[in-house]
């Protein structure tokens, strides 16, 4: 369930933090606070060389700047008008602040992943899912492989700073690197087969080699790329910090909470408890660089309360307590339609979002009958996608009409990948109960004791599947694939069982758990839904 | 003195085994459960890894760190000797906080939303159900069916109810949270305000249901006692009215006051409901995402605190009781 979204794709969240439009106001601020102490100083010393007149002008100039500032009521209050309020990230109280770890739960300032959040620390690169490509941040422009592509060269911009307002180096990108490895991180391990070496050339070049197989050439170049703009840069001098406090213990390491993190990005930790976390921007946040965007990120707080559900999330927002809503609302429309609130999506009309994750059915092969691509492809053609689409997904889809399913996301940048006419006559709508019953008769697999149910080998073909609970729209639309499976003769049942036992489920259903076939999962990470598809 | 010290003794006895029970049930109970905790937490680590040797390594790791890969009973001699200590060890699901951090975030809240309502309740309902007993007449036939009614609300049902009415419909008070959304944290006057409007409703659910169970209770009681044999004795005696529902009211709050002992003691199960409906942030909540979650010590230590509070409050009213009720200190010295 809290996978879904809608309002805004990663790509406008991360544009309107980072780049966009500094309104005035934060602006007025910052030259009242930066410019006030100069002001004192120069009344204090030019009342000695009688240029007093042009400083009093100075000082009145000043003060019609500070008036329009409007006085917080209560300092323990966030100025509303300076705070952007999210929804949809976080679940449950923030953990930690350290970026080595995967265990901060603290998802708007620490997520290294495919869409990797920026707000507190930053990669080389920004993946832009829109078009496919990658933009540089804290690189100076386009990385670049050698002829042989086996090593990345790419540069550090000279203007990127650490909040202690030291530079960001090649050596951090190399120390970064090191650490995952020596301290075997997630990071590290999931990484350590694709790159050998992270080194410095000097202060401000990088060069990956990737590792290299039996041929020569590089285990997986596409891995490589994924990694400089997927993984922070980490400071060395406080990664050495950190391994001196924890003496070298890779489990401490980890476990380290980190406050004292040194990070590069525009906002850092200002509040954080049981209900909410709250990030404060950081007025020396080095990306104010003409280099870069040019000026600080208008808000001043970004701030996320913690909403026990969906649902609790979708009144927030109704009641204009959430001004970015990165969960999933169903039948999102009726707040400007029904409500007449002024909210809005990414796109106006359905599907209203840009689909990121693909929630996809897995089935177990080791499952009697599941070995059989009839039985599986009859499953996957006989499934109602336009059902779930509408009923699950309340429409925030794309529909197959729109974008024929495949693992690429619907966005122009990866479709533009993807060969669609090649792989044509392998495709299918769905709802095709007729040709799921031709191919599972024609291939022998019949209801052969009257029960109604087919059977192969002498085995009933009976299934569960699966997916966590309170994984609403998900749960609808499994009972879709479980309808499919009754129109056509095979038993599939439905079972949620809680988060922490699904993930006993997946990795243990080779085993223990045959009866656990289709299992549906994906990754939370996306802005957006698409429909289950199960693949073959 | 001797009958109470032998009657001290008894309960301390089964106080102490009681506990030791309580203390095996909590280990073993949520080891039993189905689903794996270490699964679930090398899911969020390994998020986004392409190589099955490094989630394997990961959930090693973590096997280890949190003794998952230890026979049972050896898992339980390390965690009785680290609860002995006073350590509760790692919370799995907020790993790496401990246990000790999330309890300690979360106590306060429930402490101090339970313990008045239940207080609040608990008097109220009591003088309302000795009144409804010796007024009898109107306010009886009104008052009694009301209390009957909502005592016989489920405790969801009534927090849903006040939630609908006074803050989705009417808007007069905040849904859910225990304090504004913008705010953090702090003495000032404006938090305090804040604090309090979102403690009303949570509060009134768990109030309403505890004055309707304790008036009805109070009320039957009271009736019994009015009728007994020693009170027409007394009135034949000619005795006053006042003195005699002062014994009346002594004989009629026995019961009572168990039922207090226990509302204290089991107040972090009452909180559940309430706390999960109202979003607030008490122990009530890290329970059930410590139950959803598989987070073992978590689960141990939240039941724990329930079984010892439990256990201090039944042991605290019945040493009380020997002193009310000399019935009882007459039994034990026979």
């Amino acid at each position: 369930m809290k996978k879904a979204s809608f309002l805004l794709a990663l790509v406008v969240i991360a544009s309107m933090i980072l780049g966009a439009c500094a309104t005035p106001a934060p602006q007025v601020v910052e030259k009242v606070v930066t410019s006030a102490p100069q002001v004192v100083e120069k009344v204090q010393t030019q009342v000695v060389t009688e240029v007093q007149t042009q400083v009093v002008e100075k000082v009145v100039e000043k003060e019609v700047v500070v008036t329009p500032t409007p006085a917080p009521a209560d300092e323990n209050t966030l100025p509303r008008e300076e705070t952007l309020y999210f929804n949809g990230q976080q679940w449950s109280p923030v953990v930690g602040w350290n970026p080595y770890s995967n265990s901060n739960n603290n998802a708007m300032a620490i997520a290294q992943q495919d869409n990797a959040r920026v707000i507190m620390f930053e990669t080389p690169y920004l993946y832009n899912m829109l078009d496919g490509k990658v933009y540089p941040l804290l690189a100076d422009g386009d990385f670049a492989w050698d002829d042989a592509q086996t090593q990345l060269t790419f540069k550090i911009k000279p203007a990127a700073k650490w909040s202690d307002g030291t530079p960001v180096t090649a050596e951090d990108v190399a120390y970064t690197w090191a650490t995952h490895v020596k301290y075997n991180t997630p990071t590290g391990a999931a990484n350590m087969d694709y790159i050998d070496t992270i080194e410095a050339v000097d202060p401000q070049t990088v060069v990956i080699k990737a590792k290299l197989g039996d041929n020569g050439s590089a285990v997986n170049p596409l891995l490589v790329n994924a990694y400089v703009s997927s993984n922070y840069v980490i400071q060395k001098a406080w990664t050495e910090k950190l391994e001196e406090r924890v003496k070298g213990d890779a489990t401490a390491l980890l476990a380290d909470t980190a406050e004292d993190v040194v990070y590069s990005g525009p906002y850092h930790k200002f509040f954080a408890d049981e209900t909410k976390v709250i990030y404060v921007r950081d007025d020396n946040y080095w990306g104010q660089d003409a280099s870069m965007w040019g000026k600080l990120p208008a808000p001043k707080y970004l701030a996320h309360v913690i909403y026990k559900d969906n649902a609790a999330g979708s009144v927030a927002l109704a009641q204009g307590e959430v001004d970015v809503s990165q969960q999933f609302n169903s039948n999102v429309q009726v707040l400007w339609e029904n409500y007449g609130l002024p909210v809005s999506t990414y796109l106006p009309e359905p599907p209203y979002g840009i689909g990121a994750s693909l929630p996809t059915a897995f089935y177990n092969l080791k499952s009697p009958g599941l070995d059989n691509p009839a039985v599986r492809k009859a499953i996957a053609i006989a499934v109602d996608y336009p059902t779930i689409i509408a009923n699950a997904m309340t429409n925030q889809s794309a529909t197959f009409d729109q974008v024929p399913r495949s693992l690429m996301n619907p966005t122009p940048g990866e479709q533009a990948m993807y060969d669609q006419a090649a792989v044509a006559d392998l495709q299918w709508a769905g709802n095709d109960i007729e040709g799921a019953i031709k191919l599972l008769d024609d291939a022998g697999i019949k209801d052969t004791d009257g029960d109604g149910w087919r059977e192969l080998d002498g085995k009933k073909l009976s299934y569960v599947a699966t997916c966590p609970n309170g994984w609403s729209d998900w749960q609808a639309a499994i009972e879709v694939v479980a309808a499919a499976g009754k129109k056509i003769g095979i038993d599939i049942t439905t079972n949620y069982p809680e988060w922490g036992v699904y993930q006993t489920v997946v990795t243990k259903s080779d085993t223990d758990l045959p009866e656990s076939a289709c299992r549906a999962t994906g990754t939370a990470t996306g802005a957006c839904t698409r429909t289950p598809r199960p693949t073959s | 003195m001797k009958g109470y010290r032998r009657y001290f003794l008894n309960k301390a006895g089964w106080f102490v085994i009681t506990l030791i029970a309580a203390f095996l049930l909590n280990f073993f109970l949520p080891r039993m459960m189905p689903g794996d905790p270490v699964a679930a937490i090398v899911a969020r680590q390994a998020q986004g890894m392409s190589n099955s040797t490094g989630v394997q390594a990961i959930y090693e790791q973590y096997t280890k760190l949190f003794g998952t890969d230890k026979p049972l009973f050896q898992q339980f001699f390390i965690y009785m000797g680290n609860v002995l200590r006073g350590d509760f060890g790692y919370s799995f699901s907020q790993y790496p906080r401990t246990v000790a951090e999330v309890l300690s975030a979360s106590l306060w809240w429930t402490v101090v939303l339970q313990f008045p309502a239940i207080i609040f309740g608990w008097v109220v309902g009591n003088s309302l159900g000795a009144i409804a007993a010796y007024r009898k007449g109107g306010l009886d036939k009104v008052a009694m069916p009301i209390s009957i009614l909502i005592s016989n609300l489920p405790a969801f049902g009534m927090a849903v109810i006040l939630l609908v009415v006074f803050a989705a419909t009417l808007k007069w008070l905040p849904a859910s949270g225990g304090y504004a959304f913008d705010m953090i944290p702090s003495l000032s006057v404006n938090f305090l305000g804040s604090a309090l409007l979102h403690y009303i409703l949570p509060f009134a659910s768990i109030v309403l249901l505890a004055i309707g169970g304790q008036a009805i209770g109070m009320r039957s009681m009271a009736i019994y006692e009015l009728n007994a044999d020693y009170v027409r004795y007394s009135r034949f005696m000619g005795i006053k009215d006042n003195q005699i529902s002062r014994y009346v009211f002594r004989n009629a709050m026995l019961p009572q006051i168990t039922g207090l002992a226990l509302a204290i003691g089991t107040m972090i199960g009452g909180a559940l409901v309430a706390e999960i409906i109202f979003s607030y942030p008490g122990l009530g909540t890290v329970l059930l995402t410590a139950i959803s979650g598989r987070d073992y010590p978590l689960i141990s230590a939240v039941t724990l605190i329930i079984t010892i509070m439990a256990l201090i409050a039944n042991f605290a009213i019945e040493i009380l009781y020997g002193f009310i009720d000399p019935r009882i200190k007459a039994a034990q010295s026979d």
